[in-house]
């Protein structure tokens, strides 16, 4: 799929101007943290995690994190990643809930609340506390307690108020909005329901997957290609000065310099960094929700390999990789890995 | 078996003062370390330089050619480019000034540039970089 994006309307950066640190405020059982640089160690009581970081529950694992006017909890077997976009020129948080359960509590409301991002879809929150499930499936659940969310994806955007929850499942736009029971909500028992439906369609799930990451892999090599054309321009300019400072001096060159190239830095940055967001968006789900569903469908059919099930999955998720390598890995670098 | 102990230790640290030794790495090493990586023709390993947890744009910069960006490769044929980092006043670790002069960098060479420092356990890391393009004293952010 081929598309043509002007930089103006999606300048979405993952220019992360102001980070603001999220401070881990309580913690039980375990929970780890992948940091930004590739290291990883226990979640730390007091340690404030920011931009890039990764934090990952166990089974009974609990981290509680305050970040500017914002509680969240991330909840059991939960995959949590703070990162940064630019928005419209401006900076917006991302709260990325690749597994799990997460929910989020705003104790003021500055119009500056970050997007919360799941495997498939993102949303805008205007509300004071939400939930957030992201399934094995790649399928997420929003949930409002108060407050509104705005909850997009494949061009089609739900509003949903108090009471109110809606799923999106993978590669989809999002579902009709139904009001939740609240005696009712049990995370691992929707995630189990949740496995059964990718068990009972293999195809289904992993196809989700595909077009989610296809959307990834657009998006970046969009910005891939304005990132060259405006990379090749700066280049250009560079010569020019050069060229400039020959012909007419030292002074003329350094005005020149300041007109053409320094002006040109910022959004060739910026368009490296977009680039960047969509690649690693990307990493994070081939390593996170399409490992998981490889891991929980190969366990299944271990003692029944020839199942039609496991056999149609097997070839739409080799496509997947195939598709992950050669449109997203291939402009990873090895500290990504 | 306490006082060897403490001996031990003294005797230790009288060595490190005698022979120079350094507990990690100091502002200015890392700012030479990060000025040696930019005249490096492959610089996979210049993120190394910034802070892992400070720098918002850490994940990002893992690619170098991000800070080719501002900063392109030297030109092995011309002396000109190599970069050369000078450090003007670093009694502030949250705003380290200095000069970039590398005429790949362009005709403004030298430029001002300011660096925001942090400890990382014991070795100093750049958290954010500012470049004063435009010779006016004001800094466009390059790295954060």
């Amino acid at each position: 799929m081929k598309r043509t994006l002007s930089i103006s309307i999606l300048l979405l950066a993952a220019a992360g101007l102001f980070a603001a640190p999220a401070k881990v405020v309580d913690t039980d059982g375990q929970a780890t943290v992948r940091l930004a640089s590739g290291k990883t160690e226990n979640v730390a009581l007091g340690r404030s995690y920011t931009t890039g970081d990764s934090i990952r529950t166990g089974k009974n694992g609990m981290v509680e994190l305050s970040q500017a006017g914002l509680t969240i909890r991330v909840g059991p077997s939960t995959v949590f990643t703070l990162l940064e976009k630019e928005l419209d020129g401006k900076p917006k948080g991302v709260l990325a809930v690749t597994l799990g359960s997460v929910k989020m509590k705003y104790d003021r409301l500055t119009g500056a609340e970050p997007l919360v991002q799941s495997a498939g879809c993102v949303a805008g929150v205007r509300g004071t506390e939400l939930t957030v499930w992201a399934g094995s499936d790649g399928a997420t659940r929003f949930i409002v307690d108060s407050g509104l969310v705005s909850v997009e994806a494949y061009g089609k955007s739900v509003d949903l108020g108090p009471d109110e929850a809606v799923e999106v499942l993978n590669g989809q736009p999002p579902g009709d909005k139904f009001i939740v029971q609240r005696g009712l909500l049990d995370h691992a028992k929707w995630d189990q329901g949740r496995i059964e439906a990718l068990l009972a369609d293999p195809v289904a799930g992993v196809e989700g997957l595909r077009d989610r990451l296809a959307y990834y892999a657009d998006s970046a090599a969009a910005f891939r290609a304005d990132y060259a054309t405006f990379k090749a321009r700066l280049d250009a300019e560079r010569l020019q000065v050069k060229a400039v400072e020959k012909e007419k001096g030292l002074e003329a060159a350094q005005a020149y310099e300041r007109d053409k190239v320094a002006t040109l830095i910022t959004p060739t940055q910026n368009l490296f960094l977009n680039a960047r967001y969509f690649l690693l968006a990307g990493f994070s789900m081939r390593r996170f929700v399409g490992s998981r569903m490889y891991v929980l469908l190969k366990n299944t059919h271990l003692d029944d390999p020839e199942n039609p099930a496991w056999v149609g999955f097997l070839g739409h998720y080799t496509g997947f990789l195939e598709q992950y390598e050669s449109q997203i890995a291939k402009y990873l670098v090895d500290a990504d890995f | 078996m306490k006082r060897a102990i403490g001996l031990s230790a003294l005797g230790i640290l009288l060595l490190a003062l005698v022979f120079g030794c350094s507990f990690g790495m100091t502002l200015e090493e890392r700012i030479q370390q990060f000025q040696s990586d930019l005249n490096l023709a492959v610089r996979t390993d210049i993120y190394l330089n910034f802070h892992s947890t400070d720098t918002v744009d850490y994940p990002a910069i893992r690619d170098s050619d991000y800070i080719s960006i501002s900063f392109p490769l030297t030109d092995p044929g011309d002396p000109t480019t190599v970069y050369v980092i000078s450090i003007v006043d670093q009694t502030d670790p949250l705003a380290v000034t200095a000069t970039i002069s590398s005429t790949a960098m362009g005709a403004g060479s030298p430029y001002d540039a300011i660096f925001k420092m942090a400890l990382e356990g014991l070795d100093y890391k750049i958290v954010t970089l500012g470049v004063d393009w435009n010779d006016d004293s004001s800094y466009e952010v390059v790295i954060q």
